[in-house]
């Protein structure tokens, strides 16, 4: 063994190295509590900021509290003495009331007593008067007649004083500044001396001085409130470490956390961040009005409500007039300083306000947080992102890839701002609780009446989705709304009887949007050129423009790449849009079927069809020389298109061509039908062709196979093809779809963002994009999305909303409110569909919107907005609380005339009675009026009343612009256009005529319905002479004498 | 490049790309001191005897290493957070689907084998083998000390069987597969829809045997013949090889067929690689 000297591990010293190593160590422990209290709870900082914001918002309202403080209001100051001697006073006084009110008491007992002996006397002499029963009954009266003689008045005697030493002390304490004493004082006096008017007036005297003294001390609460507040935000606004010195156990800054257990357990801490996301006050937008007065030396300075304002984003408007930026100054902790001493007036101010982006109230917080209480729905349920994230990246989860849950909606993953690209996606998780609706505004603003859509994006998203059509291919699993609508395209099972001539069809086919621009059929065959299909010898077949050599073929393919094939490889060439167009033009109806069938040609026959057609009511659906809607197909070229047969036939009743149709007859007379297919047929403006030279062969049993191919039965109706499954992919889980499930053909990143949203819009604007070689595309273009990103986009936002997740049924709209809630929604939800099927509001404005019409008599006839609006359709506003249903029921079966001498008319729609009985439900809904049931107020009025009524009618002159039942009416009379009053009765609801007849103008505005008994500081004023001068009650005559006219 | 940058930036990826560096160190530093033992032949018994106590010598050592791996332990976690994943969906499994680190090489075997064969069979004769090497390994040397020249088989067999096998192929494993658990080099995006020609023949088919009968009796014949050759080189060699006399023929026969064993599945891979060859032997019950 060697001596440990010898041995060279013992002579190095470590105590260098254990120095260096402990240090690192110890700072690497100090790092490890820095990450941990700083680095990671970036929130931290944030909530600070909102606490110096809350300071100085508490600062400048305290501020603005102590400057307009009123004086202090005086202590009451009692002379003691007094007050002692006056309730002394009372006291005694009250003694003695009490004293006699015994007294009284105990008299009427021993008069009770005595009453019973009476009685009983009376029973044992059997009912007759003996000696017995007479001297009871003296001494009774002699009871009775002291009680209510002398004991009663000592008893009032009492009361009297009582009451006046009452109203004396409670003098005293007015006098003295004590409001609140007298006042209960007060209300004894007048308890026990009703009759005196001093009492009274001291009563409302004091009850004037303690409000004052009361508001005053309002004030000075919220002063003090405010202090307080104030203290306790100072004590946090400083800074982190000033916080920890001052008091270091009081934690201000939380991790803030909603769990949500009934929403698979979410837990969502956005709002740590978002601190004030819930808490009104830090609105990006400020509006303030005020009056200011300038003394004339002094510049006047106003403190706005928010003390970060945007310099320069303001607008201020002095006394109505746009204030100049020299007139004023505006800091940006909002001190307005205006530069003219001498100003005075009311100013109006509106800014945006310059908080910090995170720390904003939540926008419409009062509706929106209002009904999706926060501590229920946390944030990620509607905004998607990683809800329990702590950190901007991994709470807002921009990519998939990284994090666990869904991205956060509308961000941009740049730069972690919002996009207003994609801010419109925000919307998209609305419908997976309100599904199956066409809006999200059931909820009518309460001022303006006008229900507001909160998700303008989406309600326009599925609009587009129904109208377009794409659920006639494309099956969406868990979209409840396609289940309530057909198919949006018509029936094509006779369409060889209907369309002029095969050539047409092939157009049309080839190229719809070149016949009529504003259609919404797409286009299966974008390309140049007519598509032929080629079937090669070997089984294989490809479809493609071809063109011929002499030995082969060329076929371009929508892709743009070109094939060859000799010739001797092909089998045969088909063309498909001929072979389509055959396959169609071959479904006629004989009935309908009669070339043969002519119409006059002559000018004065077409012109009396043209008016008829651009009076009647058929502009309010098709167009004709750029007037009217373009909800059904223009007609300026119909003449090359229809036959005539089918044409009168169709016009005279759509319902025997097409029983689906929403085309609804106008009740034309013979001639008047004649005129219009003169002039219809008259009607053949030219439209460019887009036919061109084609090699393949027609065959009408190739077209069958393509319309099986392409999916036309989505659209339309088709003999043999009524059990066919969609074509397209079904949608259900499409919004989940990751970037890399997403096929992206053969484009570049630069020509298509490839992401979700860059793929979905390409595909909608260009469905034909991602076609390659091998990926056969067949989704035709629809010219509309292909010409406007942001009808693409909307689609988008639905699209976006097809999750495979379903949200917990309780969070669901329909099982979480209450049942007539939803009730009331579905019955909205299903007139609106029915008025868009009919389209209704072509004609009528309905919940403000529609009523286009007016604006076809305007332009047609030349007239002014108030006689054209009193010869429209009417405005159906308030419907539901104007008509009866039955009548309105039996109104929409079968029209008659209201109105007189007017040229357009309410069709008949031969509306199934479902279909009806929807409509009335929806304008019942709309007023909340009860459906079925409902009280009907029957008026019970003398002929003797009837007959003033009748007085009263006559005095108004309501016959000078009302007609009587079947009277004629020439066009532009005074009387044309207003309704004939005789069906009031069982049409118009007898309370709302009353309504109506105070006040025309709440009900219509712009009606020309005048005020008849007009209101005048509150009261209606009353037509002299009649029913004791009573307005409300003269209207009610008048009501009761029109119902006495029903029919 | 990019791609392969964040791929090794990955919280989970840090012990193997510490492993890259921490394994050609030892080597280094064992191959250093093998090399001195060798050159002045057997340990001395200077060497031998050169000790100290424990108390504080080695506990003070112990100690600076403790700090040391605190140290890294401490700024690591700092630095990186847990490689937590999301919550399993068995409807969503993740592509690639990669098991943890250290279990890589067997997964990049089920490329080449059936599963029973390299998640079954293979890895129940690696710890067979294991199990029996001290009865197998008959040679007293090397004790203590470093040394290449007195052990040169054993030395051989570690190096390809670990190095090679088992930290090369983990570490293909783990940089270069991507989705699919295709191979994509350094340099290469991680494309999900990578395709790869799907183009592998059985042996029988590459040598043209169609029938099915025929091609089982061959594959057998293949995989028989593989195994014999350790018996074979025996009886040839054991005449002249003293290092076979001393192990005798139990011994051999069992290291022979650990090491043949261990060779198959370089072999296989580069008929994979190389010939495009699926399988030697097809049975209608199993393959290899």
């Amino acid at each position: 063994m060697k001596s440990k000297k010898e041995i060279p591990a013992e002579k190095k010293s470590y105590s260098v190295l254990f120095f260096i190593l402990s240090a690192l160590l110890g700072l690497v422990t100090l790092w490890g509590f820095w990450d941990e209290m700083i680095t990671r709870r970036p929130w931290k900082e944030i909530q600070q900021h909102f606490y110096q914001y809350e300071y100085e918002k508490t600062k400048t309202e305290l501020e603005n509290a102590q400057n307009n403080l009123p004086e202090k209001p005086a202590k009451p100051e009692i002379d003691e003495k007094t007050e002692k001697e006056l309730n002394k006073i009372v006291k005694v006084k009250k003694v003695i009331l009490d004293e006699a009110l015994q007294k009284r008491k105990f008299e009427q007992s021993k008069s009770d007593a005595i009453n019973y002996k009476y009685q009983h006397s009376l029973h044992l002499a059997h009912g007759k008067y003996t000696e017995e029963v007479n001297k009871w009954k003296e001494k009774l009266d002699e009871f009775e007649k002291r009680i209510e003689g002398e004991l009663t008045s000592a008893v009032l005697q009492a009361q009297k004083e009582y009451a006046d030493a009452n109203k004396s002390l409670a003098q005293f304490y007015q006098t003295s500044a004590d409001p609140t004493n007298a006042l209960s004082i007060y209300l004894i006096a007048q308890k026990n001396n009703p009759t005196d008017t001093e009492i009274d007036e001291g009563i409302t005297a004091t009850q004037q001085a303690l409000a004052t003294l009361q508001a005053t001390q309002k004030q000075f609460d919220t002063v003090d409130r405010l202090k307080e507040k104030l203290a306790d935000v100072g004590g946090i606004k400083r800074n982190f470490l000033g916080s920890l010195l001052e008091n270091p156990f009081r934690e201000t800054r939380t991790i803030v956390q909603y769990y949500l257990e009934e929403f698979d357990y979410t837990a969502d801490r956005c709002a740590t961040c978002h601190f004030s996301v819930d808490r009104s006050g830090y609105d990006t937008k400020g509006q303030e009005t005020f009056e200011i007065e300038g003394d004339g030396e002094n510049l006047v300075e106003h403190q706005l409500k928010h003390p970060k304002v945007k310099v320069g984003s303001e607008s201020i408007i002095i006394d109505g007039f746009d204030a100049e930026p020299d007139e004023y100054e505006l800091s940006e902790n909002g001190i307005l300083t205006f530069t003219d001493p001498d100003v005075f007036g009311e100013v109006e101010i509106t800014y945006e306000t310059d908080y910090r982006d995170v720390l904003q109230t939540h926008p419409e917080r009062d509706v929106l947080l209002a009904k999706h209480p926060v501590e229920k729905f946390g944030c990620t349920p509607c905004h998607g992102g990683q809800g329990h994230g702590l950190t901007a990246k991994s709470a807002h989860a921009l990519t998939h890839a990284e994090f666990w849950l869904t991205p956060v909606l509308g961000m941009n993953k740049d730069n972690g701002l919002t996009d207003p690209e994609k801010k419109g996606y925000m919307e998209s998780n609305c419908r997976r609780c309100h599904d199956g609706v066409m809006k999200l505004d059931y909820e009518v603003d309460t001022e303006t009446n006008i229900p507001v859509d909160y998700a303008p994006n989406l309600s326009k998203g599925m609009d587009l989705f129904e109208t377009l059509g794409c659920h006639g291919c494309h099956a969406v699993e868990g979209y409840s709304s396609l289940e309530k609508i057909d198919k949006v395209g018509p029936s094509l099972s006779k369409v060889g009887s209907k369309v002029d001539d095969v050539k047409w069809l092939e157009e049309w086919i080839k190229q719809p949007e070149a016949f009529l621009p504003e259609t919404t059929m797409p286009n299966f065959f974008p390309a140049e050129g007519m598509p032929q299909l080629v079937y090669f010898k070997n089984g294989g077949q490809r479809n493609g423009v071809v063109t011929e050599t002499d030995t082969s073929y060329i076929l371009k393919a929508d892709d743009g790449t070109s094939y060859t094939y000799a010739k001797d490889d092909v089998l045969r060439v088909v063309d498909e849009v001929k072979s389509i167009a055959k396959y169609l033009a071959d479904m006629t109806d004989q009935s309908f079927d009669d070339s043969q069938a002519t119409y006059s040609k002559s000018e004065s026959d077409i012109k009396a069809g043209e008016e008829t057609v651009k009076t009647v009511g058929c502009l309010s659906c098709h167009t004709v020389d750029g007037l009217g809607s373009d909800f059904a197909p223009a007609l300026d070229s119909v003449g090359n298109k229809v036959k005539p047969s089918y044409l009168r036939k169709w016009i005279e009743n759509p319902r025997e061509y097409d029983p689906n149709t929403s085309m609804p007859s106008l009740r034309l007379s013979e001639t008047e039908l004649d005129n219009v297919v003169a002039y219809l047929m008259s009607l053949q403006k030219d439209t460019p062709s887009p036919l061109s030279a084609s090699i393949g062969e027609v065959d009408a049993s190739e077209g069958e196979k393509l319309v099986r191919t392409y999916g036309c039965f989505g659209c339309h109706d088709i003999p043999g093809f009524e059990n066919e499954s969609k074509v397209g992919a079904d949608l259900g889980e499409f919004g989940a779809k990751l970037y890399d499930e997403l096929d992206f053909g053969d484009t570049l990143e630069e020509d298509v963002d490839h992401s979700w949203h860059g793929w979905t819009i390409g595909k909608l604007t260009n469905p034909r994009r991602y076609q390659t070689r091998r990926i056969v595309s067949r989704m035709p273009v629809f010219h509309n999305l292909k010409n406007s990103v942001e009808d693409a986009k909307a689609i988008a936002v639905l699209l976006k909303s097809f999750q495979p997740q379903q949200y917990p049924l309780n969070y669901i709209y329909e099982h979480a409110v209450e049942s007539h809630r939803v009730e009331k929604q579905n019955q909205i939800d299903a007139g609106r569909r029915v008025v868009k099927k009919y389209n209704c509001s072509g004609c009528h404005e309905i919940e403000g919107e529609g009523g286009d019409y007016r604006n076809v008599i305007i332009a047609h006839e030349g007239l002014d907005q108030i006689t054209a609006k009193q010869l429209a359709p009417p405005t159906l506003q308030a419907e539901g609380a104007r008509v009866y249903p039955d009548w309105l029921f039996n109104f929409l079966k079968a029209p008659t005339d209201i109105r007189y001498g007017l040229k357009v008319r309410m069709p008949t729609f031969d509306m199934s009675d479902e279909d009806a009985t929807t409509l009335v439900k929806y304008f019942s809904a709309l007023d909340d009026e009860p459906f079925p049931y409902e009280t009907i107020e029957q008026p019970m009025s003398t002929r003797a009343e009837l007959n003033v009524g009748r007085q009263i009618f006559n005095e108004l002159k309501c016959d000078s612009c009302h007609p009587s039942q079947g009277e004629v009416i020439p066009a532009g009379s005074d009387k044309a256009g207003r309704p004939d009053l005789s069906l009031a009765k069982e049409r118009l609801k007898a309370d709302w005529l009353i309504d109506w007849m105070k006040d025309p103008q709440s009900f219509q505005k712009g009606t020309a319905m005048p005020q008849a008994w007009p209101l005048v500081g509150g009261q209606h004023m009353a037509v002299q002479g009649y029913a004791d001068d009573d307005a409300e009650k003269q209207i009610r005559l008048v009501r009761d004498y029109l119902i006495s006219l029903g029919r | 490049m990019d791609n392969f940058l964040l791929l090794i930036e990955k919280p989970d990826n840090v012990p193997i790309l510490a492993m890259l560096f921490l394994i050609p160190f030892f080597m280094w530093l064992a191959y250093k001191q093998a090399r001195q033992t060798d050159r002045t032949g057997v340990p001395s018994d200077a060497a031998l005897n050169d000790k100290v106590y424990v108390w504080p010598y080695l506990c003070r050592n112990e100690f600076v290493c403790a700090i040391i791996i605190m140290l890294i332990l401490a700024v690591w976690s700092i630095m990186i957070d847990a490689p937590l994943e999301e919550m399993s969906d068995p409807a969503k499994t993740p592509n690639p689907s990669k098991a943890p680190w250290y279990f890589l090489a067997l997964q990049e075997m089920l490329v080449y084998f059936d599963p029973w064969i390299a998640g079954v069979v293979l890895p129940g004769l690696i710890i067979v083998g294991l199990i029996a090497i001290p009865y197998i390994d008959i040679n007293p040397k090397g004790k203590g000390y470093y040394t290449i020249k007195e052990r040169p088989f054993a030395l051989a067999v570690f190096c390809f069987g670990f190095i090679i096998l088992w930290i090369v192929l983990m570490i293909v494993g783990t940089f270069l597969r991507g989705p699919g658990w295709n191979l994509f080099l350094p340099w290469e995006y991680w494309d999900p829809h990578k395709l790869v020609p799907l183009t592998n023949v059985n042996l029988s088919e590459f040598i043209g045997i169609q029938d099915d009968m025929t091609a089982n009796f061959f594959g057998f014949a293949v995989v028989a013949g593989y195994f014999a050759l350790g018996p074979i080189i025996y009886f040839w060699k054991s005449k002249s090889s003293n290092f076979l006399q001393e192990l005798g023929l139990v011994k051999y026969v069992i290291v022979s067929f650990l090491f043949l064993c261990m060779m198959a599945l370089p072999i296989k891979m580069i008929l994979r690689l190389a010939l495009n060859i699926k399988y030697v032997w097809v049975s209608p019950w199993f393959n290899i």
